[in-house]
């Protein structure tokens, strides 16, 4: 008896699905990598709003160091704070440069400040450490970096707004161009449908080979695709991380499951993206046929 | 809405007052009627352009008409739904005249082709697909691709593709015009055979005059898209 091997009803792949395979790896690459970068950019957002809104400065209007480290360690037992700390004279004086210069007399009187850490759920703090302060006899300002946080959350609120309007009309043209191509594609195969109709073959029959070998084709081209965009944003985020101590300004790549989301997704997508396309162009393939 | 029954009473094709012609106006085929009854056998002959492969391809429900009717089995192909249409063609064998080969299939896959779409397992199907690719004179060519054949193989290898489920109807476009007399001979006589053994309906288009002559068969004669009826046998046309 012979050995009859059972091929598969619609040829291998050729040149154009080649191209295809090539066409859909590209656009997922790009839309894997944007997403990335948007959920990274999101990140940094959140982390960039937390410095921010997470520190408070306290100004001692009179008073000595032992006053600071006296004040400060009155506000550490607060509820809400995290920690507080008198800064030196040098930072002071830095902090004054811009408007006193540098090498100041070490007999001018300066104020003293204090780095407060809030917890992220702290609310009407500045209320508190006056009133706290006060009650012990201090003369206080309190700095909540308000003004600073409104400014950030506005610049922030524009990056995340840039960022999904980005992800939107890459992922449409993704969409567009993968259905395109897959119908350019199958347009290529319409002898085998011819054959397969008047051999009797239903339309579901035939619609689903399609749908199967371009599912598939989605599938690994876009995996192919978010793969690199993984080993593309990792490059592209570890590479920024060495550019120096503000590199937390940077978007920061995080393996989490929004990570791992946008790494299946991708493909997912691209495979029902063209599996749709293919059912589409096979069912109007047969529609002109009787 | 009922699905049509196929009926095997019902004259196998039956064609009213068929006028078909192209988008652009040209007419192919003027006020076509015919009759083939159930296990009858009957040549189509006509020039080249004479319009044997249009009225062939209605015949097989590849097209609709569009003017007049066709009924195969006694069902409408103008109004008969996709499922009902499917369900028609699984009835009937068609050998054309370029063969429609899949290349990237083997000639026993391309043979078995219409069982396969069908669903059908192979191990049901694999004795009876091989004894006919070895009647056709292909058993030792049955792993060998449309590509590496020659024409006459590929002829054979159409020829049992169209009979291999044992249709009710077959319908042939010049199947002995690409093998040697000796083989076309063969392969009239498997396909007489098939009309007397299982009733099948056979309508042949051929240029082959002595094939004609020879098998004594009614003859449907098509000239400039007019049918001109030779009434021997047991066809009837209009």
């Amino acid at each position: 008896m012979p050995d009859l091997k059972r091929s598969p009803l619609l040829p291998r792949e050729d040149a154009r699905e080649a191209a295809l395979f090539f066409v859909v790896a590209a656009l997922c690459f790009l839309a894997a990598l944007t997403g990335l970068a948007t959920r990274a950019a999101y990140g940094a957002a959140e982390s960039w709003a937390g410095q921010v809104q997470g520190e408070m400065t306290i100004r001692l209007v009179d008073g000595g160091e032992e006053d600071a480290e006296s004040l400060a360690r009155l506000l550490s037992d607060l509820p809400g704070i995290r920690s507080v700390e008198a800064e030196d004279r040098d930072v002071t004086e830095s902090l004054l440069a811009p408007w006193l210069g540098t090498n100041l007399p070490d007999d001018l009187p300066l104020s003293w400040y204090l780095g407060v850490q809030t917890m992220p759920d702290a609310a009407n703090l500045s209320e508190t450490i006056v009133d706290t302060a006060e009650g012990a006899g201090f003369q206080v300002e309190v700095e909540d970096h308000q003004r600073w946080a409104n400014d950030v959350e506005r610049s922030l609120g524009i990056l995340r707004l840039t960022g999904m309007v980005a992800l939107i009309l890459l992922v449409t043209i993704v969409l567009s161009v993968i259905a395109f191509a897959t119908h350019s594609a199958l347009l290529a195969r319409r002898d085998v449908v011819h054959v397969l109709h008047t051999c009797g073959a239903s339309d579901r029959f035939i619609s689903r080979l399609f749908e199967h070998r371009f599912f598939g084709l989605g599938l690994r081209a876009g995996g192919l695709g978010a793969l690199f965009a993984l080993l593309g944003a990792m490059l592209l985020f570890f590479g920024a991380k060495q550019a120096g101590e503000r590199s937390w300004l940077l978007p920061q790549m995080s393996p989490d499951i929004g990570t791992f989301i946008v790494l299946v997704v991708t493909p997912l997508i691209a495979a029902i993206v063209a599996m749709i396309a293919a059912r589409i162009t096979v069912g109007r393939a047969l529609s002109e046929l009787n | 809405m009922t699905e049509p029954v196929l009926s095997l009473d019902e004259p196998t094709i039956r064609v009213d007052s068929v006028n078909h012609g192209y988008v652009s106006g040209d007419h192919v085929l003027g006020d076509i009627n015919m009759e083939l009854k159930a296990g009858s056998f009957a040549f189509l002959t006509g020039p080249s352009g004479s319009g044997k492969t249009t009225l062939l391809q209605l015949l097989y429900a590849a097209q609709k008409p569009r003017n007049g009717r066709v009924f195969l089995f006694g069902v409408e192909t103008n109004t008969a739904s996709r499922q009902t249409l499917t369900r028609l063609r699984r009835r009937i064998g068609v050998v054309y005249q370029d063969f429609r080969l899949l290349n990237h299939l083997t000639a026993y896959e391309n043979a078995a082709l219409p069982l396969r779409v069908t669903g059908q397992h192979e191990r049901e199907y694999r004795d009876d697909v091989l004894d006919l690719l070895n009647w056709v004179g292909l058993g030792d060519r049955i792993q060998a691709k449309p590509t590496t054949l020659s024409g006459g193989e590929q002829q054979r290898v159409a020829i049992a593709r169209a009979l291999v489920n044992k249709p009710h109807l077959l319908i042939a476009d010049e199947p002995t015009g690409n093998v040697d007399p000796e083989m076309g001979e063969r392969l009239i006589r498997l396909i007489l055979e098939l009309n007397r053994r299982l009733s099948t309906t056979v309508l042949i288009a051929t240029h082959d005059i002595a094939l004609v002559e020879r098998l004594q068969a009614p003859i449907l004669r098509l000239e400039n898209g007019l049918l001109m009826h030779d009434r021997r046998g047991d066809f009837s046309g209009g």
